[in-house]
């Protein structure tokens, strides 16, 4: 197998809790996200490794989509830890949801760390033929 | 953070808005092997964590040689998108290898690896002797903090 591209990692980004105050104690970061859009729905992709879907929580608030990861998978609190790379931590990020979702049927699944959230546009906001009539 | 920061820090990310973050970088982000690992000891083991969320495991292959393991997969991101276009994209995606030499002596033969939640565990035995031991400590004689040059019997 071969790849184009050696992959790289980047250092995990905190959640500023001096903005978002109704987080708790422990370590909060911004899950990774890519934002894809077709002519049907707007989907979001989010790394949160170590979240099981049951500990993932999405939620719209006001104009907001919320979500928040609760890490369960992280690391075991009894090992001696002899190299770190990385922190473990919860997960939280808002984005601002558009008029053109149509909020009633945003849905969310998780597998193997990663959380999808499919939101379809509002009909009037998918891309639509006008037919074009002889005039006169 | 500065008065200043605090009132242009977004609080939410919309994600129309390229730029905006809702949190800070830690620090740089430099280039660095993927993926990001800990390596820790319980007693009679070590266990190398790994974050790699999303992975095809038919596309990951981990092996270990002597004290050295290796993890070696690919991470693609972007396979399931139908014809659209990207806002923003912050998963990295690609090929990996990563050749890990663990600080002790491991016994390869009995190495379990699993994959939960986005999280690789690999657990290595460690060799008997390579395990913690209690060391006795014998209180010598005569040495008490510069008195005299006796040491032990």
């Amino acid at each position: 197998m071969s790849a184009d591209k050696e992959m790289e990692v980047a250092e995990k980004s905190q959640v500023d809790t001096s903005i978002h105050q109704e987080l708790r104690s422990g370590n909060w970061f911004v899950p990774p996200t890519d934002v894809y859009e077709t002519a049907e729905k707007v989907i979001l992709v989010m790394d949160m490794p170590g979240v099981c879907f049951d500990c993932a929580h999405v939620s719209i608030v006001d104009d907001d989509l919320v979500v928040t990861g609760h890490v369960t998978h992280g690391e075991d609190e009894d090992d001696y830890v002899l190299y770190r790379e990385y922190d473990v931590g919860h997960y939280h990020r808002h984005f601002g949801l558009p008029p053109t979702i149509d909020r009633t049927r945003i849905e969310a699944s998780m597998a193997d760390g990663v959380l999808t959230v499919v939101m379809p546009k509002v009909e009037e906001a998918q891309p639509r033929r006008i037919a074009v009539r002889v005039a006169g | 953070m500065t008065n200043v920061q605090r009132q242009q820090g977004e609080t939410r990310d919309p994600w129309l808005r390229p730029e905006s973050r809702a949190g800070r970088q830690t620090g740089n982000r430099p280039a660095r092997v993927f993926p990001s690992i800990i390596v820790s000891a319980t007693e009679d083991q070590l266990v190398v964590r790994a974050e790699m969320p999303g992975i095809d495991l038919e596309q990951l292959d981990v092996s270990i040689s002597g004290d050295v393991l290796t993890i070696r997969g690919l991470r693609q991101t972007g396979q399931d998108m139908e014809d659209g276009w990207y806002h923003r994209r912050e998963r990295e995606s690609g090929g990996f290898s990563r050749a890990v030499h663990l600080p002790a002596e491991v016994d390869g033969d009995k190495t379990e690896a699993s994959y939960q939640a986005g999280v690789l565990t690999v657990r290595v035995p460690l060799r008997r002797e390579a395990r913690p031991r209690q060391v006795p400590i014998k209180v010598a004689e005569g040495w008490r903090g510069g008195e005299g040059n006796d040491v032990g019997r």
